[in-house]
């Protein structure tokens, strides 16, 4: 059995190396604490285009309006709001961003900023991006199934590897000792953490 | 050289498998949106008027034994807001300086809510050890899980049998998952 387990550990390894690359270098990066959109040297591009807001429309039908025209590739859907200035604001999230669309009424513009975000920032919104996203890009959606089926992936190798150290290599002593050190080193941070 | 990688795939694997069990399962929660509801306990304390929030902090540490971390304070009509904070429990803090009544909002988190707190922990500069041991918590684990992962790329390659399959495998993940990340990055 364990020829098996073996082959199903390697192979499920090999179909998702990439995506645990992604989730590796998600985690250098966090605790790099490398800068997100707002933080960032490079500061938003700003465009505007003309735009006249429907007279009889409520907050809610303009940002749709706008989202329906303006919201950037594989973005989720719209958040809006009224700014300090009580303009309307309509933001789009993705995997590179940030697309603030502020509705200049008085001047029949909207005023387009987009904070793109640095390729680090981009791999560590990679990893987050799952199926509970609610996205219309097919982009998007092949790749949160993609961390899907790695999320399950990493559960089953997981599992498999202990099976196949447990069984094959326990004499080895270093098994043991690492297996009884993670462990324990995962009890007491997470008794300390609650 | 082939033994030496093959202990450390083992050794790294063998040491990270429960923190890459919780990332894995808190990943899976909250993609499938399952709801994780704290328990919560509310109460009123009588304080010290007049006290700033680091001094609150510092009260409630000494005399109450509460833990973590302070956040940001919020100014409120009569005084300000506060969050002291573990992954596990979160107090909410709402403090009156006239009266120097603070009403406390105490949440536990349930196992699967703690498990999704303990994968959005990070960094290396917090003033709660506690946290700073979870920051290099995810800092190792990180490492181990990208050597895992080159170090099972040489211990397949090194199994002559499995290198026509292997390649199949591995090209298809390179491929579609590169394909994906530059529509992804330069918005196809």
């Amino acid at each position: 059995m364990n020829v098996w387990i073996r082959k199903v550990h390697m192979y499920l390894g090999l179909v998702n190396f990439s995506l645990l690359v992604v989730f590796g270098l998600a985690g250098l990066i966090v605790t790099a604490e490398a800068p997100d959109i707002f933080r960032q040297k490079q500061g938003p591009a700003v465009t505007s285009r003309e735009f006249t807001a429907p007279p009889s429309a409520s907050d809610r039908e303009v940002g749709q309006l706008l989202a329906e025209s303006l919201a950037p590739p594989h973005s989720g859907p719209p958040v809006i709001r009224r700014n300090a200035a009580n303009q309307i604001v309509t933001e789009f999230y993705s995997v590179n961003g940030m697309t603030r669309v502020t509705l200049l009424e008085s001047e029949r513009r909207a005023q387009i900023q987009t904070f793109r975000n640095s390729i680090w920032r981009f791999i560590d919104n990679a990893h987050a991006t799952t199926i509970g996203e609610q996205s219309r890009s097919t982009a998007v959606r092949l790749w949160a199934w993609y961390i899907e089926l790695s999320i399950w992936s990493l559960v089953l190798m997981a599992l498999s590897g202990v099976w196949l150290g447990v069984t094959a290599r326990w004499k080895f002593r270093w098994t043991r000792v690492s297996l009884a050190a993670g462990f324990a080193a995962f009890v007491v941070l997470y008794w300390v953490a609650r | 050289m082939h033994k030496v990688v093959r202990n450390t795939h083992l050794i790294l694997g063998m040491g990270s498998v429960f923190f890459v069990l919780m990332y894995a399962v808190s990943a899976a929660q909250m993609a499938h949106r399952i709801r994780v509801t704290p328990q919560i306990v509310e109460e009123d304390l009588a304080l010290a008027p007049g006290l700033e929030p680091r001094p609150l902090a510092e009260a409630l540490m000494r005399d109450r034994g509460y833990r973590g971390e302070l956040g940001n304070p919020a100014i409120t009509p009569k005084g300000f807001r506060v969050n002291i904070g573990r992954p596990g429990r979160q107090y909410v803090v709402n403090y009156d300086r006239a009266t120097g009544v603070a009403h406390v909002r105490r949440e536990t988190r349930s196992f699967l809510g703690m498990l999704n707190r303990l994968h959005h922990q990070h960094g290396l500069r917090h003033e709660d050890g506690v946290l700073n041991a979870w920051g290099w918590a995810l800092l190792l684990v990180s490492l181990a899980l990208l050597a895992i992962g080159a170090s099972g790329v040489y211990l397949w390659f090194k199994m002559h049998r499995e290198r026509l399959i292997g390649s199949v495998l591995l090209g298809a993940n390179l491929v579609v998952s590169l394909a994906l990340l530059v529509a992804l990055r330069f918005q196809f």
